[in-house]
Protein backbone atom coordinates (compact mmCIF):
# COMPACT_ATOMS: atom_id res chain seq x y z
CA UNK A 1 0.00 0.00 0.00
CA UNK A 2 1.39 3.31 -0.81
CA UNK A 3 1.90 6.41 1.41
CA UNK A 4 -1.11 8.80 1.68
CA UNK A 5 -1.00 11.87 2.35
CA UNK A 6 -3.06 11.24 5.60
CA UNK A 7 0.13 8.83 6.29
CA UNK A 8 2.39 11.49 5.87
CA UNK A 9 0.21 14.12 8.13
CA UNK A 10 0.30 11.26 10.63
CA UNK A 11 3.85 10.72 10.65
CA UNK A 12 4.09 14.74 10.74
CA UNK A 13 2.56 15.18 13.79
CA UNK A 14 4.37 12.25 15.08
CA UNK A 15 7.27 15.04 15.04
CA UNK A 16 5.46 17.94 16.40
CA UNK A 17 7.78 20.91 17.35
CA UNK A 18 4.75 21.71 19.85
CA UNK A 19 4.92 19.52 22.63
CA UNK A 20 1.88 19.62 25.20
CA UNK A 21 2.89 21.85 27.50
CA UNK A 22 2.73 24.39 24.71
CA UNK A 23 -0.61 24.40 23.79
CA UNK A 24 -1.56 24.42 27.74
CA UNK A 25 -0.53 28.08 27.66
CA UNK A 26 -2.54 28.97 24.62
CA UNK A 27 -5.30 31.57 26.28
CA UNK A 28 -2.74 32.26 29.11
CA UNK A 29 -1.69 36.23 29.67
CA UNK A 30 1.64 37.60 31.46
CA UNK A 31 1.79 41.03 32.75
CA UNK A 32 1.46 44.22 32.97
CA UNK A 33 5.52 43.96 32.91
CA UNK A 34 7.59 47.07 34.28
CA UNK A 35 6.31 50.43 32.81
CA UNK A 36 8.61 52.08 29.81
CA UNK A 37 8.89 55.52 30.01
CA UNK A 38 8.46 57.31 26.59
CA UNK A 39 11.90 59.65 27.01
CA UNK A 40 11.85 62.42 24.42
CA UNK A 41 15.57 61.63 23.83
CA UNK A 42 15.04 58.11 22.66
CA UNK A 43 12.62 59.08 20.65
CA UNK A 44 14.02 61.64 18.60
CA UNK A 45 16.98 58.81 18.06
CA UNK A 46 14.32 56.49 17.22
CA UNK A 47 13.05 58.95 14.40
CA UNK A 48 16.37 59.45 12.92
CA UNK A 49 17.09 56.30 12.58
CA UNK A 50 14.10 55.80 10.39
CA UNK A 51 14.72 59.00 8.78
CA UNK A 52 11.31 60.24 10.01
CA UNK A 53 11.45 64.55 10.04
CA UNK A 54 7.65 65.00 10.49
CA UNK A 55 7.72 68.14 12.99
CA UNK A 56 5.00 66.18 15.53
CA UNK A 57 7.72 64.37 16.40
CA UNK A 58 10.09 66.59 17.61
CA UNK A 59 8.97 69.95 18.00
CA UNK A 60 6.51 70.53 21.05
CA UNK A 61 4.76 73.60 19.22
CA UNK A 62 3.98 72.10 16.52
CA UNK A 63 3.14 69.11 17.69
CA UNK A 64 0.69 71.44 20.33
CA UNK A 65 -0.96 72.33 17.10
CA UNK A 66 -1.44 69.26 15.49
CA UNK A 67 -4.13 66.53 15.73
CA UNK A 68 -2.55 64.73 18.55
CA UNK A 69 -1.78 67.73 21.04
CA UNK A 70 1.29 66.53 21.87
CA UNK A 71 4.47 64.64 20.73
CA UNK A 72 2.88 61.57 19.84
CA UNK A 73 4.84 58.21 20.24
CA UNK A 74 5.96 56.43 16.98
CA UNK A 75 3.38 53.54 16.90
CA UNK A 76 6.54 50.96 16.06
CA UNK A 77 8.96 52.44 19.25
CA UNK A 78 7.35 49.94 22.19
CA UNK A 79 7.35 46.75 19.66
CA UNK A 80 10.57 45.20 20.39
CA UNK A 81 11.70 47.48 23.90
CA UNK A 82 10.30 45.61 26.82
CA UNK A 83 11.51 44.10 29.29
CA UNK A 84 8.43 41.97 30.74
CA UNK A 85 4.89 41.87 29.69
CA UNK A 86 5.39 41.92 25.80
CA UNK A 87 5.42 38.99 23.22
CA UNK A 88 9.25 38.36 23.50
CA UNK A 89 8.62 37.85 27.29
CA UNK A 90 6.30 35.47 26.70
CA UNK A 91 8.42 32.24 26.61
CA UNK A 92 6.39 29.34 24.46
CA UNK A 93 8.25 25.87 24.77
CA UNK A 94 9.15 24.54 21.42
CA UNK A 95 11.04 22.14 19.61
CA UNK A 96 12.60 25.14 17.22
CA UNK A 97 15.53 27.32 16.84
CA UNK A 98 14.09 29.52 14.19
CA UNK A 99 12.45 32.52 14.99
CA UNK A 100 10.80 35.35 12.68
CA UNK A 101 8.36 37.84 12.65
CA UNK A 102 5.65 36.93 9.93
CA UNK A 103 2.41 39.78 10.78
CA UNK A 104 1.86 42.57 12.60
CA UNK A 105 -1.73 44.54 13.56
CA UNK A 106 -1.55 48.11 15.21
CA UNK A 107 -4.71 49.18 16.56
CA UNK A 108 -4.34 52.88 18.04
CA UNK A 109 -7.24 52.99 20.59
CA UNK A 110 -5.58 56.87 21.97
CA UNK A 111 -2.53 58.13 20.85
CA UNK A 112 0.67 57.53 23.03
CA UNK A 113 2.70 60.08 23.88
CA UNK A 114 5.86 61.53 25.52
CA UNK A 115 6.04 61.45 28.40
CA UNK A 116 3.66 58.95 29.17
CA UNK A 117 4.63 55.53 30.75
CA UNK A 118 3.36 52.47 29.57
CA UNK A 119 2.96 48.85 30.65
CA UNK A 120 2.30 45.73 28.26
CA UNK A 121 0.43 42.51 28.80
CA UNK A 122 0.34 39.64 26.64
CA UNK A 123 -2.31 37.06 25.78
CA UNK A 124 -1.08 34.10 23.51
CA UNK A 125 -4.31 33.57 21.07
CA UNK A 126 -3.25 30.91 19.06
CA UNK A 127 -0.74 28.43 18.22
CA UNK A 128 -0.97 27.09 14.33
CA UNK A 129 1.19 24.00 13.17
CA UNK A 130 1.40 23.13 9.60
CA UNK A 131 3.74 21.48 7.58
CA UNK A 132 5.47 22.37 4.41
CA UNK A 133 7.95 21.46 2.08
CA UNK A 134 10.55 22.54 3.75
CA UNK A 135 9.15 20.87 6.96
CA UNK A 136 6.93 22.42 10.12
CA UNK A 137 6.05 25.95 10.56
CA UNK A 138 4.61 26.84 14.27
CA UNK A 139 2.62 30.32 13.72
CA UNK A 140 2.36 32.31 17.40
CA UNK A 141 -0.30 34.62 17.33
CA UNK A 142 -0.22 36.90 20.59
CA UNK A 143 -2.23 40.16 21.48
CA UNK A 144 -0.49 42.86 23.04
CA UNK A 145 -1.84 45.27 24.93
CA UNK A 146 -0.62 48.67 25.91
CA UNK A 147 -1.46 50.21 28.71
CA UNK A 148 -1.14 54.02 30.42
CA UNK A 149 -0.88 54.99 34.36
CA UNK A 150 -4.54 54.93 34.11
CA UNK A 151 -4.72 51.31 33.26
CA UNK A 152 -6.63 52.15 29.94
CA UNK A 153 -5.68 50.47 26.61
CA UNK A 154 -4.01 53.02 24.36
CA UNK A 155 -2.83 50.46 21.74
CA UNK A 156 -3.63 46.77 20.42
CA UNK A 157 -0.69 44.97 18.76
CA UNK A 158 -1.68 41.61 17.05
CA UNK A 159 1.48 39.91 16.63
CA UNK A 160 2.77 36.60 14.72
CA UNK A 161 5.64 35.14 15.18
CA UNK A 162 6.89 31.64 13.01
CA UNK A 163 9.17 29.20 15.13
CA UNK A 164 10.65 26.17 12.99
CA UNK B 1 -2.30 64.63 -1.32
CA UNK B 2 -6.02 64.27 -1.36
CA UNK B 3 -7.34 61.06 0.66
CA UNK B 4 -9.30 60.31 -2.32
CA UNK B 5 -10.03 56.36 -3.68
CA UNK B 6 -7.17 55.96 -6.57
CA UNK B 7 -4.48 58.48 -4.68
CA UNK B 8 -1.56 56.84 -4.62
CA UNK B 9 1.20 57.83 -1.81
CA UNK B 10 3.91 59.19 -3.50
CA UNK B 11 7.11 56.14 -2.84
CA UNK B 12 9.85 56.11 -0.30
CA UNK B 13 12.86 54.92 -1.54
CA UNK B 14 15.30 53.84 1.32
CA UNK B 15 18.16 52.53 0.70
CA UNK B 16 20.85 50.68 -0.91
CA UNK B 17 19.96 48.85 3.27
CA UNK B 18 23.90 48.52 4.60
CA UNK B 19 24.78 46.29 7.87
CA UNK B 20 24.93 49.90 9.81
CA UNK B 21 20.93 50.76 9.07
CA UNK B 22 20.11 47.46 10.49
CA UNK B 23 22.40 47.90 13.77
CA UNK B 24 21.27 51.08 14.21
CA UNK B 25 17.99 50.11 14.49
CA UNK B 26 18.30 47.21 16.41
CA UNK B 27 20.01 49.76 19.36
CA UNK B 28 17.41 52.67 18.53
CA UNK B 29 14.39 49.93 18.37
CA UNK B 30 16.22 47.44 21.25
CA UNK B 31 15.10 44.64 18.60
CA UNK B 32 18.00 41.72 19.23
CA UNK B 33 17.39 39.14 17.52
CA UNK B 34 21.13 38.28 16.17
CA UNK B 35 19.09 37.36 12.88
CA UNK B 36 19.69 41.05 11.77
CA UNK B 37 23.23 42.04 12.53
CA UNK B 38 25.40 38.77 13.04
CA UNK B 39 26.16 37.43 9.82
CA UNK B 40 27.73 34.47 10.55
CA UNK B 41 24.59 33.13 12.61
CA UNK B 42 22.53 34.31 10.14
CA UNK B 43 23.62 31.80 7.63
CA UNK B 44 23.85 29.37 10.31
CA UNK B 45 20.03 29.74 10.01
CA UNK B 46 20.14 29.27 6.66
CA UNK B 47 19.48 32.59 6.29
CA UNK B 48 20.90 34.85 2.95
CA UNK B 49 22.62 37.12 4.92
CA UNK B 50 21.42 39.28 7.88
CA UNK B 51 17.78 40.03 7.18
CA UNK B 52 16.26 43.48 7.55
CA UNK B 53 13.41 43.72 10.90
CA UNK B 54 10.35 43.51 10.09
CA UNK B 55 8.77 46.33 12.36
CA UNK B 56 11.64 48.72 10.64
CA UNK B 57 10.13 48.07 7.57
CA UNK B 58 7.01 49.05 9.51
CA UNK B 59 8.03 51.76 10.60
CA UNK B 60 9.29 52.95 7.19
CA UNK B 61 5.48 52.61 6.07
CA UNK B 62 4.55 54.89 9.36
CA UNK B 63 7.23 57.57 8.20
CA UNK B 64 5.51 57.24 4.77
CA UNK B 65 2.03 57.88 6.21
CA UNK B 66 2.97 60.38 8.54
CA UNK B 67 5.04 62.50 5.88
CA UNK B 68 1.41 62.40 3.90
CA UNK B 69 -0.16 62.74 7.21
CA UNK B 70 1.54 66.06 8.31
CA UNK B 71 -0.17 67.40 11.72
CA UNK B 72 -3.54 67.11 9.88
CA UNK B 73 -4.18 63.41 10.46
CA UNK B 74 -3.44 59.89 12.62
CA UNK B 75 -2.36 56.43 12.00
CA UNK B 76 -5.60 54.81 13.60
CA UNK B 77 -4.77 51.05 12.45
CA UNK B 78 -2.17 49.39 10.18
CA UNK B 79 -1.74 45.64 9.44
CA UNK B 80 1.45 44.45 7.30
CA UNK B 81 2.48 40.73 6.69
CA UNK B 82 5.78 40.24 6.24
CA UNK B 83 6.03 38.61 2.73
CA UNK B 84 9.82 38.51 1.72
CA UNK B 85 13.45 39.51 3.26
CA UNK B 86 15.77 42.05 2.25
CA UNK B 87 19.10 42.25 2.95
CA UNK B 88 22.01 44.66 2.59
CA UNK B 89 22.50 46.35 -0.72
CA UNK B 90 18.70 45.83 -1.72
CA UNK B 91 17.17 49.70 -2.28
CA UNK B 92 13.59 49.28 -1.07
CA UNK B 93 10.40 51.52 -2.48
CA UNK B 94 7.66 51.91 0.41
CA UNK B 95 3.95 53.03 -1.32
CA UNK B 96 0.18 52.99 -1.16
CA UNK B 97 -2.57 53.28 -2.52
CA UNK B 98 -6.20 54.98 -1.14
CA UNK B 99 -8.80 51.95 -1.68
CA UNK B 100 -11.64 53.95 0.27
CA UNK B 101 -12.92 57.14 1.88
CA UNK B 102 -15.54 58.25 4.16
CA UNK B 103 -16.35 61.70 5.43
CA UNK B 104 -17.83 61.72 8.55
CA UNK B 105 -18.21 64.63 12.01
CA UNK B 106 -15.73 66.82 10.17
CA UNK B 107 -13.42 63.77 9.65
CA UNK B 108 -12.09 61.49 6.41
CA UNK B 109 -11.53 58.04 7.01
CA UNK B 110 -9.30 56.66 4.80
CA UNK B 111 -8.10 53.11 3.54
CA UNK B 112 -4.95 52.52 2.67
CA UNK B 113 -3.42 49.62 0.59
CA UNK B 114 0.55 49.37 1.31
CA UNK B 115 3.70 47.24 0.52
CA UNK B 116 7.16 47.63 0.10
CA UNK B 117 9.38 46.14 -2.24
CA UNK B 118 12.97 45.86 -3.04
CA UNK B 119 15.15 46.23 -6.04
CA UNK B 120 15.67 42.21 -6.96
CA UNK B 121 11.50 43.16 -7.50
CA UNK B 122 10.43 41.06 -4.78
CA UNK B 123 7.22 42.29 -2.39
CA UNK B 124 8.56 42.10 1.17
CA UNK B 125 5.21 43.47 2.88
CA UNK B 126 2.35 43.96 2.01
CA UNK B 127 -0.62 45.27 4.19
CA UNK B 128 -2.86 48.19 4.77
CA UNK B 129 -3.65 51.07 6.91
CA UNK B 130 -6.70 53.05 7.96
CA UNK B 131 -5.81 56.98 8.80
CA UNK B 132 -8.46 60.24 10.10
CA UNK B 133 -7.67 63.10 8.30
CA UNK B 134 -9.17 66.84 10.13
CA UNK B 135 -11.28 67.75 6.56
CA UNK B 136 -10.25 71.00 5.19
CA UNK B 137 -6.94 70.61 6.99
CA UNK B 138 -4.81 67.65 4.60
CA UNK B 139 -2.56 68.46 1.83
Amino acid sequence: MSETAGDRAREGAGASLVPPEAWELVGQQIGPGNPVVVHANEVERFCKVIGEDNPIFFDEEAARASVYGGRPMPLTFPLTRFDSGDERSFHVPLHATRRVRGEDELIVLRPIKVGDAVRARTRLVDIQEKTGRSGSLVFLKFETEYLLDDDEVAMIVRTTIVRR
Amino acid sequence: MDWKPGAELPPLVVGPMTTEMLVRWTAAAEDYNPIHYDQAFAKEQALPDVIMHGPYKLALLCRLLHRELGAHGWIRRIQVRYTGMDVPGDVLEFGGRVERAEDAGGERWALVSLYARNGRGATTVQGEAEVVIRIGESG
